[in-house]
């Protein structure tokens, strides 16, 4: 395997797991907004 | 007759390249206009790829309006910035803050850019080149563009090309895939929607969280969620109607087709015709299928834990490509079952691409040096 297709696995690893917990601490955070803020206060 | 051959002297300069470019840029014309194929960027990027390649064109060259067009929309990243806040402005994301579940989907169907990058770099591509033509499957022009700017400017026509091309070719491109990856009986699997009322205050608030929290993991991405919830901020605020408004139609429109006929620009022929653009194009189309892939194999594996399944399909709608995504999941749902509508999931889920596409692009940018 080549040095540049080593790095880029790397990435590959590093930016989905970096995706997933975005993902996740937007979900969390939208769930606190909407706790927080409901409708009608 | 000296005279005469003054005048012509573009005949006298004219390429086998150049005219293979002027049938590239008449077939981009074509596609917009008889098929319909994002026509607000592919005839201005066919017709772009025209002016280009007409020989000693005074448009381009180092004082040539292109050049300028380039140098000041393209190189500085302005033009992809200002689309994002006409983008931004045209969103309305209460379908993901009432199912914000659906953000795990926009996540997975990240899955093309990266695993195309890999495939990109094992055929010799360098890692920001392989990077560049990975981040077509964040099916969002102005992330492509904004990062291949970056790192691989040589590349931008093509990686443009594909990009567009292949979002409005998505109808076609993701039926297969998910067929291929799901049993009847998934894609007939009913989900129960429930109307969650949002309040404004969330809707004001998220853009604002948001551009926070992604611009402190990804410091480098903060121009493109950063203007792409101004847009929305503009939108959910309430008080600045005029500004929304201006952002989703005048100024989209204007830089849409300054963008355009500004990539057709870096279309030519001796750039663009070499073997590198065919292998561009045809990644594009494996990190579009490694985006559906990717949402779908997350939403069957959910569903080896969930009690309320998820209609796998659902998952292949967290690509960016809005609304054509979501459309198709709809189309074939009914189409399995006529009663059952899969509109607002797959919405929700589409929405979550588009955030999801640019925290991808600001996640490439942070990872590789």
């Amino acid at each position: 395997m080549s040095e540049v297709t080593a790095e880029s696995l790397r990435v590959m690893i590093l930016g989905m797991e970096a995706i997933f917990v975005v993902a996740l601490a937007f979900w969390a955070l939208i769930l606190l907004l909407r706790k927080a803020f409901p409708v009608g206060k | 007759m000296s005279q005469w051959s003054h005048l012509a002297v573009g005949f006298s300069g004219l390429t086998v390249g150049n005219v293979v470019m002027f049938a590239v840029g008449a077939i981009l014309i074509y596609l917009a206009v008889k098929k319909e194929y994002e026509p607000m960027l592919l005839l201005p990027i066919g017709f772009g790829a025209i002016l280009v390649n007409i020989p000693f064109s005074a448009a381009t060259g180092e004082h040539g309006i292109l050049t300028l067009l380039y140098n000041t929309g393209i190189a500085t990243e302005l033009f992809p910035i200002l689309i994002f806040v006409g983008v931004g402005a045209m969103i309305d994301f209460e379908p993901l803050l009432q199912q914000p579940m659906m953000l795990l989907f926009g996540a997975a169907a990240q899955f093309g850019v990266f695993a195309t990058m890999v495939v990109a770099a094992m055929l010799g591509f360098d890692l920001k080149e392989a990077a560049s033509i990975g981040i077509i499957g964040a099916a969002d022009g102005p992330t492509s563009i904004y990062v291949a700017t970056r790192f691989a400017p040589h590349f931008l026509g093509p990686i443009s090309v594909a990009a567009y091309s292949y979002m409005s070719l998505v109808p076609i491109i993701q039926p297969p895939i998910i067929r291929l990856l799901t049993t009847r009986n998934e894609r007939r699997i009913r989900m129960e929607y429930k109307h969650i009322r949002i309040s404004k205050t969330v809707k004001i608030l998220f853009p604002i969280v948001v551009t926070l929290v992604a611009g402190m993991l990804a410091p480098i991405s903060v121009p493109l969620i950063g203007f792409l919830m101004f847009g929305n901020l503009l939108r959910e605020c309430g008080v600045v109607d005029r500004l929304s408004k201006a952002a989703q139609n005048e100024l989209a429109s204007l830089v849409t087709l300054l963008l355009g006929i500004t990539i057709g620009s870096t279309m030519g022929a001796e750039f663009f015709l070499k073997p590198e653009t065919l292998m561009i194009l045809g990644m594009g189309i494996v990190a579009f299928a490694f985006d559906t892939a990717g949402g779908v194999v997350l939403a069957k594996f959910m569903n080896l834990f969930l009690k309320h399944k998820i209609n796998p399909m659902v998952g292949a709608s967290g690509i960016s490509a809005f609304p054509m995504s979501a459309r198709v999941v709809e189309s074939m749902g009914t189409n399995e079952d006529p009663t059952n509508h899969l509109i607002m999931q797959a919405a929700g889920a589409n929405f979550a691409g588009q955030i999801s596409s640019i925290i991808a692009g600001g996640m490439v940018l942070a990872l590789i040096k």
